[in-house]
């Protein structure tokens, strides 16, 4: 009963949204310049989640950072791969050990 | 407790403060965490993120001119002023004395109202509950900046994906797809940690952030007597109409800063220093946003129904460790209510306390450019989601969701009633289903009921109020407050 009334009650909305479609902003209108930026950053984590069972946290993260700051934030190399391999032994100690957080462990034995 | 009162209030400072991560998404990752601390620990600290982080955004507001939080819109206007005039100390000063006092007054009148509320409240039966999350809801998009319709669309949609799971009352699996994780149900932390979270990160390219830091002086954070004596009565103005403003649903921490800026502008003897650098439009809007977060709670803890989407994260956090808020809450966990209520007293002290002397450690954390900032919120992300049941599925939802926020922005519509559709989907269908029992079948029954039928009557009073609005387009306040709010891009 309950998702019947929902989706006659969507249905009614979006009836009413297409009636008033002239007070919507124009499709054309919208601004698109960061889909670049969004794509990269959806497409390098769902690799990175692809990943993260099969190759562990430690593995997938730091490679979902440089990925991101490598590929997307076109930073320098090298400072990337520091600051994500750093960043994610932080991570690791912070949630894995002092939060008791699951992690998975994928290839490596910790 | 005080440990993890200061633990949410130092969290809620720095999410409050860094653009592109807001409380709700700091709540929805920490959220995990707090599965091995009992439901007052657990809420005291995710407590402390929200209205921690209605301090800490105007620490980035006044700074940098940029909101760290959206409800710290207002300040930038004068606290940016300010600081440009050498003034940021004080601003900065004004800014966390006002929250202090809001803040304080605020959890006073929480615990003088909340409890005969909840007293009031324990005489609803199903259909006077189904009435008050009707009423909530539609509250909630008659106060949206956007278009009602569209408000109640994505409500609709967040009520549509609360029933995917068990039916409760036969044991049917509804729309899971033969996938097992889905036997649940969608949890509220990958939605929350999608829409808000990840979805702000793909809307908000690096470039975007970017800004010149204004550094303060610890010396020159005590402001003058005469900046004293022009933030006194604006503070307390900010503070009675922000808790008043925040028990009702909707972006109630938002508005109640937009309309202390209005009201201080209106009462000012110079109403032209407005945008200049006036003391009275950083202390109103500050203080008010801090009560409104705290009024928030009395319908939360009082009534169980969520005023916004961090509520409604609360109110889930509540619900996984087993405390229903509500009007037994109370009486049947009287630690749980009492125990957050002190805690608010002493979180505002303790935000007090960190904002002004850690300013120039915070000031050092702004400087952390946004391209190095956003992975580690990322990965911040997919560790909080993970952990609520160690399943990747979450975290496929989570992603899934993030794409989903990020399409509802660019096509104008907020996400925030998904959440709260979402949240209070189970008690509603249980409310209205049982209503019906009660009735075999019969809908009249949320009319003859007397206080349901108020409730519903006030519903269709809104529901007419916006639809004559907008057919007249005149005394519309929402397009104002909807041009505020998008001032807050950069």
């Amino acid at each position: 009963m309950m998702p019947k009334l929902l989706t006659g009650l969507m249905m009614l909305f979006a009836a009413l949204i297409v009636v008033g479609a002239a007070q919507s902003q124009e499709f054309a209108a919208i601004d698109w310049s960061d889909r670049g930026h969004a794509a990269g950053v959806v497409l390098i984590t769902t690799g990175a989640v692809v990943a993260y069972r099969p190759l562990g946290f430690l593995i997938s993260m730091a490679l979902l950072v440089f990925a991101l700051l490598v590929l997307v934030e076109r930073r320098n190399a090298l400072i990337a791969a520091g600051y994500s391999i750093g960043l994610t032994l932080f991570a690791y100690w912070l949630f894995g050990k002092a939060l008791k957080a699951p992690l998975e462990r994928g290839l490596l034995w910790f | 407790m005080l440990w993890y009162a200061f633990i949410g209030c130092l969290v809620g400072t720095l999410v409050g403060m860094l653009p592109g991560i807001g409380p709700l998404a700091g709540i929805s990752i920490l959220l995990p965490l707090t599965f091995g601390l009992d439901a007052t620990k657990a809420i005291v600290m995710l407590a402390g993120i929200y209205y921690g982080s209605q301090y800490g955004g105007s620490t980035t507001s006044i700074l940098l001119r940029i909101p760290g939080e959206a409800a710290s819109v207002m300040t930038c206007i004068d606290g940016n002023a300010m600081a440009k005039k050498g003034r940021a100390g004080a601003a900065l000063c004004i800014a966390a004395v006002g929250s202090f006092v809001a803040g304080t007054f605020g959890v006073l009148l929480l615990t003088l109202v909340a409890p005969p509320l909840a007293d009031f409240a324990l005489g609803f039966g199903p259909p006077e509950y189904t009435a008050l999350l009707a009423l909530g809801l539609i509250f909630l998009a008659y106060m949206s900046t956007g278009s009602l319709v569209r408000t109640l669309l994505m409500a609709a949609l967040g009520l549509l994906l609360g029933t995917i799971g068990i039916d409760v009352m036969t044991g049917h699996f509804r729309y899971s797809f033969d996938i097992p994780e889905l036997g649940d149900g969608i949890g509220i932390v990958p939605v929350a940690v999608g829409l808000f979270g990840l979805g702000e990160i793909l809307s908000t390219p690096s470039r975007q952030v970017t800004a010149e830091v204004i550094r303060p002086r610890f010396r020159e954070l005590w402001p003058s007597r005469e900046e004293w004596r022009q933030s006194a009565l604006p503070i307390a103005r900010g503070s009675a109409l922000g808790f008043v403003i925040g028990i009702i649903p909707g972006s109630a921490h938002i508005i109640s800063s937009f309309m202390s800026y209005a009201l201080e502008k209106r009462m000012s003897k110079t109403p032209e220093e407005f945008g200049k650098g006036a003391v009275a439009g950083v202390a109103g809007p500050e203080s008010a946003n801090n009560a409104a977060s705290t009024g928030s709670f009395v319908p939360m803890l009082a009534l169980g129904i969520p005023t916004g989407p961090v509520t409604a994260v609360l109110m889930a956090a509540l619900l996984i460790h087993g405390v229903p808020p509500g009007p037994t809450l109370v009486n049947d966990h009287p630690s749980v209510f009492w125990g957050f209520v002190a805690s608010m007293y002493v979180g505002n002290l303790m935000l007090l306390a960190l904002n002004l002397p850690l300013v120039g450690v915070f000031v050092n954390l702004l400087r952390i450019p946004y391209a190095y900032l956003y992975p580690l919120i990322i990965m911040f992300c997919v560790i909080g989601v993970y952990e609520v049941n160690n399943s990747i599925v979450d975290v496929w939802i989570m992603l899934i969701m993030g794409v989903v926020g990020y399409g509802l922005k660019k096509f104008g519509f907020d996400p925030a009633p998904l959440v709260l559709g979402l949240v209070i989907a189970p008690i509603f269908e249980m409310s209205l289903r049982q209503s019906l029992i009660m009735s075999d079948g019969g809908w009249m029954i949320f009319l003859q009921r007397p206080i349901a039928g108020v409730l519903l009557a006030v519903s269709a009073g809104l529901l007419a109020l916006s639809a004559f609005a907008q057919i007249s387009r005149r005394g519309d306040w929402r397009p104002k407050l909807a041009e505020a709010e998008t001032r807050k891009e950069p």
